[in-house]
């Protein structure tokens, strides 16, 4: 198409200016796409963690705080609750199987996960998968340990390495549970979920490491070798969360009120699916604002295009008049200046796509490190694509600004031109 | 009213305000009218049903409940009025009948109809913005002095295989697709109401 050619010409003779203009572009659409990718892969990382569990009980605080720290780690849990409490929901009939989680220790930023060997059995993520072994398998031994597939490759470790745990959430040398060490027996298989950046312990284990602890503090005297833990009984007293799978779902919520009034302790049960609605709907807020702002910048960046095309505009009268002279009706000058503009925008969103799975690809790595959400490689969602049209669309749009001036422009110039 | 005035009123307004919220402060008893007996509250029962199961039948949670189901009458051996929160009495009544409405029993003439219902959505499966798996029920945020709904006024659905239901907790939505029905006596994990496959659309208001 002969205008179409004549466009690219045109800017190709105009070159630095057009490649500034295409690289503003190409940066708000990165941004653009890259603020609604990360959005969703958030909302998709967070929903996926946890699958296939009917109840998620703990002390009485609120809903999405149970949530949080019970399945995403985040936050700290107000209190715990008692064996006794578990053991009577666990022999509830409706009640297919539960799994206690204990938490409260670390291990060189990580945190440490007590529980049975149901966990490995029971939990489900991403819509029914569940957990396989990379490497080894669950706890036997007392002083057993599984991995967490970010923990083993953070830290380098592999079956057979002895690690010791803290006490809290921080890492600090007088608060390592030294005396007691443990052993890798398992390295899982990676999920995306926060269970690779887990370390997974048993109950029994947890209880042993805390003899000597009960005033906060290792007590001299006190505290046990890991000989003499072995002989002791090591029946937890208290958890901090369970997972709960019942025989029907329907019977989800009579057992959850169950459990919400049950007089001995002051307890919580939610629906995960319930608690993660209440969570997206309070940062569904920031998302919008986050999306509006990215969409003032892709503004900005048509407005420098547009500011570019009309100041052009007067530089080129002369270029416009040879352009009628040589045969061209008015309409093909305006539609010359909208093919310029569309297809700076076009290529504004090509390098704008591939700057965006540049950095995807450069970060995701460091990303999922420090903030555990793991960014999918994958192709432009359907959302991604309206983006993409509405962008385009907002291009031809803005386009037409100083087409219709240069239309108006060679209509009056005709073929003799006074500058 | 001039403003002063407006304020004046305003903590007698609130006042009446939080009195009449969550029917915990009966009205004034009228002595003509007795609870016990007013006119027994019948659910409506489920019309005649066609030959066909494939026919779409349009339900209402009414029929979900056999007639002559009436765990009402447990309601008789206590004075629930009388009865305050915090009374040992208030927790035994719960009990028992949360372990009525465990047992419900269920129509069983409507397995393997299609059937449409509405109702409101509470996720069990989902992922960032899809519903695969859902509790259907007819309301939804009422006030905690009432048990949650019986299982026969649960339903589980789930959605057509790849066509999950893009949307969010507690969405008015219709329910279309094939029933199942599996009575709880039998304890086993499927029992209760399900609806299978079902294709799920926005609910409107019938104007």
């Amino acid at each position: 198409m002969p205008i179409l050619r004549l466009a690219l010409l045109s800017l190709w003779n105009r070159r630095f200016t057009a490649l500034l203009t295409l690289l503003s572009i190409a940066l708000s659409v990165a941004l653009l796409l890259g603020v609604e990718r990360v959005r969703t892969e958030a909302r998709a990382s967070f929903a996926s963690t946890i699958s296939g569990t009917d109840l998620i009980v703990g002390a009485r605080s609120g809903p999405i705080q149970l949530l949080l720290y019970a399945v995403f780690r985040i936050g700290n849990p107000t209190n715990n609750i008692s064996w006794q409490s578990y053991q009577e929901i666990a022999a509830q009939p409706q009640v297919a199987w539960t799994v206690p989680l204990s938490l409260g220790d670390s291990h060189r930023g990580f945190r440490v996960l007590g529980t049975s060997l149901d966990y490995f059995e029971h939990y489900r993520y991403a819509r029914g998968r569940a957990l396989t072994f990379a490497r080894g398998q669950p706890f036997a031994d007392l002083y057993d340990a599984v991995l967490g597939a970010e923990v083993a490759r953070a830290l380098g470790y592999r079956l057979d390495d002895a690690i010791v745990i803290a006490h809290g959430a921080g890492d600090v040398t007088f608060a390592r549970h030294a005396d007691q060490p443990f052993r890798v027996a398992g390295i899982l298989a990676r999920t995306g979920t926060p269970v690779d950046r887990a370390v997974h312990v048993s109950l029994a284990a947890i209880e042993a490491i805390h003899i000597g602890w009960e005033g906060g503090a290792p007590m001299p005297g006190r505290t046990v070798t890991p000989d003499q833990a072995r002989r002791m009984d090591l029946t937890p007293t208290q958890i901090t969360a369970a997972l709960v799978g019942l025989k029907s779902r329907i019977a989800t919520f009579a057992m959850q009120r169950w459990i919400n009034a049950y007089r001995e302790e002051a307890l919580l049960a939610v629906l995960p699916g319930v608690a993660l609605s209440e969570l997206w709907s309070l940062v569904a807020v920031a998302e919008q604002a986050l999306l509006i702002v990215s969409g003032f910048v892709v503004l900005v960046g048509l407005i420098g295009m547009l500011t570019a095309l009309l100041i052009g505009l007067d530089e080129r009268r002369r270029e416009l008049a040879i352009l009628r002279s040589v045969g061209a009706r008015p309409w093909q000058v305006l539609a010359l200046i909208i093919g310029e503009a569309l297809l700076l925008t076009l290529l504004g969103l090509l390098t704008g796509v591939v700057l965006l799975y540049g950095l995807l690809a450069a970060g995701t790595v460091l990303v999922e490190g420090r903030f555990g959400l793991y960014l999918e490689l994958r192709v432009l969602s359907a959302q991604e694509w309206r983006l993409l049209t509405a962008v385009l669309a907002a291009g031809l749009l803005v386009g037409f600004i100083p087409a219709w001036r240069a239309y108006r422009m060679s209509l009056a110039d005709g073929l003799s031109l006074r500058v | 009213m001039t403003p002063p005035a407006l304020l004046r009123l305003l903590p007698v307004l609130s006042l009446a305000l939080l009195l009449a919220g969550c029917g915990d402060q009966p009205p004034p008893a009228d002595p003509a009218i007795d609870a016990d007996d007013a006119p027994a509250f019948e659910p409506e029962p489920l019309p005649p049903l066609p030959e066909d199961p494939n026919v779409l039948v349009e339900l209402q949670w009414d029929y979900l409940i056999p007639p002559g189901w009436r765990p009402d009458q447990l309601l008789d051996d206590y004075d629930v009025d009388a009865i305050d929160d915090d009374d040992p009495r208030a927790d035994e009544l719960m009990q028992k009948l949360l372990a009525i409405w465990a047992e419900a029993p269920v129509v069983e003439v409507l397995d393997g109809r299609r059937v449409r219902l509405p109702g409101f959505v509470v996720p069990l499966e989902l992922d960032a913005t899809e519903i695969a798996e859902f509790l259907l029920v007819p309301y939804f945020g009422a006030c905690i002095h009432v048990p949650p709904p019986p299982a026969n006024q649960t339903v589980l659905v789930r959605t057509v295989a790849d066509v999950p239901y893009r949307g969010g907790l507690f969405d008015v939505v219709w329910v279309e697709g094939r029933m199942r029905v599996e009575s709880f006596a039998n304890e086993l994990g499927d029992a209760g109401y399900r609806i299978e496959e079902a294709a799920v659309s926005p609910y409107e208001e019938p104007l």
